[in-house]
């Protein structure tokens, strides 16, 4: 391996920047570029995606999933999320990526959040209940344990880091667990 | 970007039984209204709803909220198929087990 193995890449987003809707695509052409990855890489593109999805709606914005619950729910998330991106300052969200084995990433996100109480937190992998019926929140983090060898969340739950294998492609993505 | 085409096509078949709405693109919260406008209209008239991701380049969670939110509004009298996804869309939809919420077609 390189010598990128040691070295640690850090990325601060404040909230004018977190208004971008090309944020999470900046950011991964950059992590790419710094962590030497082949781009388009989609297994981190989804992952960056949904990781940074998670740290601004609810993190930064508290954004309640149960607001899709409504008739029309969806557009009305997509509404206060645009509204609260306007009015909001001051949350900020930062990253970091290093090799902590061979073709292992290890990607932190940190935001200012309140967090939630992951030690409750009762969202698996499976994105399908013992009844057949999709679950209507926490597809996001489904998706996001899927795709990673492991995640952890810290501090007030307003941090997750997730090692993901960046050169297993199919196995990890069409495994069951 | 990348992505420098997203486009949502509505179109009917000859009986008119069925519609077909094509995404191109990348498929997340960005083409929310003209995704929405492309079944909006459509009634349980209709036998089946085809969704194209033979063009589709990404897709992510709110994707995968965006098409379940269209199976609610169809009903279940209405079949949606999902046709020809590439493979990495392929990827997404098996990770989420839409494989066995929806009929894919490739």
């Amino acid at each position: 391996m390189l010598s990128t193995e040691t070295q640690l890449y850090h990325w601060q987003f404040d909230h004018q920047e977190l208004a971008d809707p090309d944020l999470a695509d900046r950011l991964i052409l950059s992590l790419c570029d710094s962590c030497g990855i082949e781009y388009p890489h989609f297994k981190l593109q989804l992952l960056i995606s949904e990781l940074m999805t998670n740290a601004i709606d609810h993190g930064v914005l508290s954004l309640k999933s149960h607001v899709k619950d409504s008739d029309n729910g969806f557009e009305e998330y997509l509404i206060e999320r645009a509204r609260r991106l306007r009015e909001f300052s001051g949350g900020s969200v930062s990253v970091t990526a290093e090799w902590v084995g061979r073709g292992l990433l290890r990607i932190t996100v940190a935001d200012s959040g309140e967090g939630f109480d992951f030690s409750a937190c009762r969202y698996s992998s499976d994105l399908i209940d013992i009844e057949g019926s999709p679950k209507v929140h926490g597809r996001g983090l489904a998706i996001i344990k899927r795709l990673c060898k492991s995640v952890v969340h810290h501090g007030r739950g307003n941090c997750i880091v997730v090692e993901l294998d960046v050169s297993a492609t199919e196995r990890v993505l069409t495994g069951s667990n | 970007m990348r992505y420098g085409i997203v486009s949502v096509i509505s179109e009917q078949s000859n009986n008119g039984d069925e519609v077909t709405v094509s995404v191109a693109g990348r498929f997340d919260y960005r083409i929310y209204d003209s995704f929405k406008a492309s079944f909006h209209d459509i009634d349980e008239s209709r036998k089946a709803v085809n969704v194209d991701l033979s063009k589709t380049d990404y897709m992510d969670s709110s994707a995968l909220g965006m098409l379940l939110m269209m199976r609610e509004h169809l009903g279940r009298a209405v079949k949606i198929c999902l046709v020809n996804p590439t493979p990495d869309v392929m990827r997404v939809l098996t990770i989420a087990n839409f494989d066995k919420l929806f009929s894919i077609r490739q």
